[in-house]
């Protein structure tokens, strides 16, 4: 098979093929480094890459697999996590000039699950600073967007977002505090998902808001979501806040029908200021899951208003205490976005950090009332990627701006730690052309309802497999 | 800075903040370095500037939270579901 075959495959696709031996993993990250070479310098995904590394990997998984001895469905398969994620031995920047020179002692819990499954990795993913929602300028630029590289491949994991359209690596790894797994995902047409507040631990990723960080996969596809969650999933003794949840088989969800399922979809709030390209492709997606037995249910979700602000404070408040040495030491090595609201969270007072997290008890306990009457919630997963400003002067908010989507649709899931994921639905009808994403919501932990109907949906279109042309 | 003067500036940025009820006043420079004393961080006044117009673009978001509310039963989450 020719290398330029293997870039957009996905995960699902290429592991048959590694296990029956008809390619081998030097080719594929052999595949993955050419692409890299060629596309990385006007994409910048990759802040790091440990070429010889991960060819020393894919010779050790090809010996295994030929002796027998196959972990599984991510074994020989090219992996990236977010350069937020520990590794040991290798440069982890957090994308800031205060961390840059960082090689950790110890290893993430999800990229170690990732190495013991098999999945080789191939180097560290571009991100905002310290994933905070500001800060372009970073340690090195930032990730531009495969599909028209004047655009943002919206963050903050924007290098895992990036990547995967680029035809990179099939499979990275994000995180999401305030929708930064899910706005890449969308904006890259590539499918997303924040699983249940615990469900994937956190120690060794770099914390942006012990309340809101979550750790997640990025994929070409929902089964490869599936499959790269069950690796990273379970409960970590590292991690006091990783759920002893039983984690269920998740492939199994991909053969779940979805007749009957009832789908929540907003009467209010959430669709102020949609794109009349972003509600088109919205009302396909619920015309076509309605064809395949979906029962749309109207739903409202009450005080969703308060999950930005809520959001606000308590990120805010949580970033600024991790990072008060460091502000002290080093403010001037910091994005002067990052720093700028970093600071201003020193005004928030307890009571405001009290009353955010009562809020979002109030929040969780409205969710829970709401999946009473539907299995999912769909949601915008806000409008095409943004044009990539590459100078931005003093507050990180331009004068008079457009209305922007409601942040709430977003800030929603990081709130009350209900999963959430997001896939492609469509793309702009006027130049230039930009993926489009839907959102799905569900109960806590019950991620395996999301991938029954991620997967159905992506049975019945094709948006997930295309790519950005100029990166073939 | 005398007790009076803390208060008065405490009570700006506080729950009954001129500043976030969204009137058109923003708080003072002095205002904000008070406050920021008091929570033992140093701000120059130039940056003491900037965050001015950063807070006074999210009063109304703040002001939210600060406006919600909530039964006397609802206690801060501990994060478990």
């Amino acid at each position: 098979m020719a290398a330029s075959e293997l870039y957009f495959q996905s995960a699902a696709e290429l592991a048959p093929l590694i296990q029956s031996r008809k390619i081998s993993p030097v080719d594929l990250v052999r595949a993955c480094l050419a692409q890299i070479d060629k596309t990385n310098p006007k994409v910048n995904a990759f802040l790091t890459v440990v070429g010889d590394r991960a060819m020393q990997q894919a010779r050790e998984a090809e010996r295994e697999i030929r002796a027998g001895r196959y972990r599984g469905p991510l074994h020989g398969i090219p992996y990236a996590p977010k350069d937020i994620c520990a590794t040991k031995g290798i440069r982890t920047t957090n994308g800031s000039r205060v961390t840059a020179d960082w090689i950790p002692d110890h290893e993430s819990t999800v990229t170690e699950r990732m190495n013991q499954a098999g999945a080789i990795l191939i180097g560290k993913l571009n991100l905002l600073e310290f994933a905070m929602g500001s800060g372009q300028k970073g340690l090195n630029g930032p990730a531009r967007n495969p599909w028209n590289l004047s655009y943002s491949p919206s963050g903050s994991s924007s290098g895992s977002g990036a990547a995967l359209a680029a035809g990179m690596v099939p499979l990275t790894i994000g995180t999401d505090s305030g929708g930064s797994i899910r706005g890449p995902a969308k904006s890259c047409g590539v499918v997303g998902l924040k699983p249940t507040y615990g469900r994937v631990s956190r120690y060794g990723v770099t914390t942006l808001s012990w309340s809101l960080d979550h750790v997640g996969p990025l994929a070409r596809s929902v089964a490869d979501i599936a499959r790269i969650l069950q690796v990273m999933a379970g409960a970590d003794p590292k991690d006091p806040t990783a759920s002893k949840a039983a984690v269920p088989d998740y492939s199994k969800a991909l053969a779940g029908k979805v007749k009957g399922l009832r789908m929540g979809v907003p009467s209010e709030h959430f669709f102020t200021h949609v794109h009349p390209d972003t509600d088109r492709a919205l009302r396909e997606a619920i015309f076509t899951l309605k064809r395949m037995g979906v029962e749309v249910v109207e739903v409202k979700v009450q005080n969703a208003a308060m999950c930005s602000a809520a959001s606000a404070i308590l990120l805010g408040s949580e970033s600024a205490a991790f990072h008060q040495k460091r502000l002290k030491e080093q403010a001037d090595q910091f994005d002067p976005l990052v720093r700028e609201r970093l600071e201003a969270a020193t005004f928030y007072s307890a009571i405001d950090y009290i009353q955010a997290l009562r809020i979002r008890t109030t929040m969780i306990e409205e969710m829970r009332r709401v999946f009473r009457s539907c299995d999912v919630l769909m949601l915008p997963a806000g409008n095409a990627a943004p044009k990539l400003d590459t100078e931005i002067t003093g507050t990180d908010l331009p004068p008079d701006p457009p209305p922007a989507p409601r942040p709430d649709a977003v800030n929603l899931a990081n709130v009350t730690g209900i999963p959430s994921l997001v896939l492609p639905c469509g793309f702009t009808t006027a130049s230039p052309t930009l993926p489009l994403g839907i959102q799905f919501c569900a109960r806590h932990f019950d991620e395996a309802t999301l991938l029954r109907i991620g997967h159905a949906y992506q049975l019945e279109t094709d948006w997930h497999k295309r790519y950005p042309p100029a990166m073939a | 800075m005398n007790r009076r003067r803390l208060l008065h500036s405490l009570a700006l940025t506080g729950s009954s903040a001129t500043l976030a009820s969204g009137q058109s006043v923003a708080t003072s420079i002095e205002a904000l370095r008070n406050v920021a004393i008091a929570h033992g961080v140093k701000l120059s006044d130039e940056r003491l500037r900037v965050l001015q117009g950063t807070l006074d673009q999210r009063k109304a978001r703040i002001q939210l939270v600060r406006d919600f509310e909530i039964d006397d039963s609802i206690e801060p989450t501990n994060g478990s579901f």
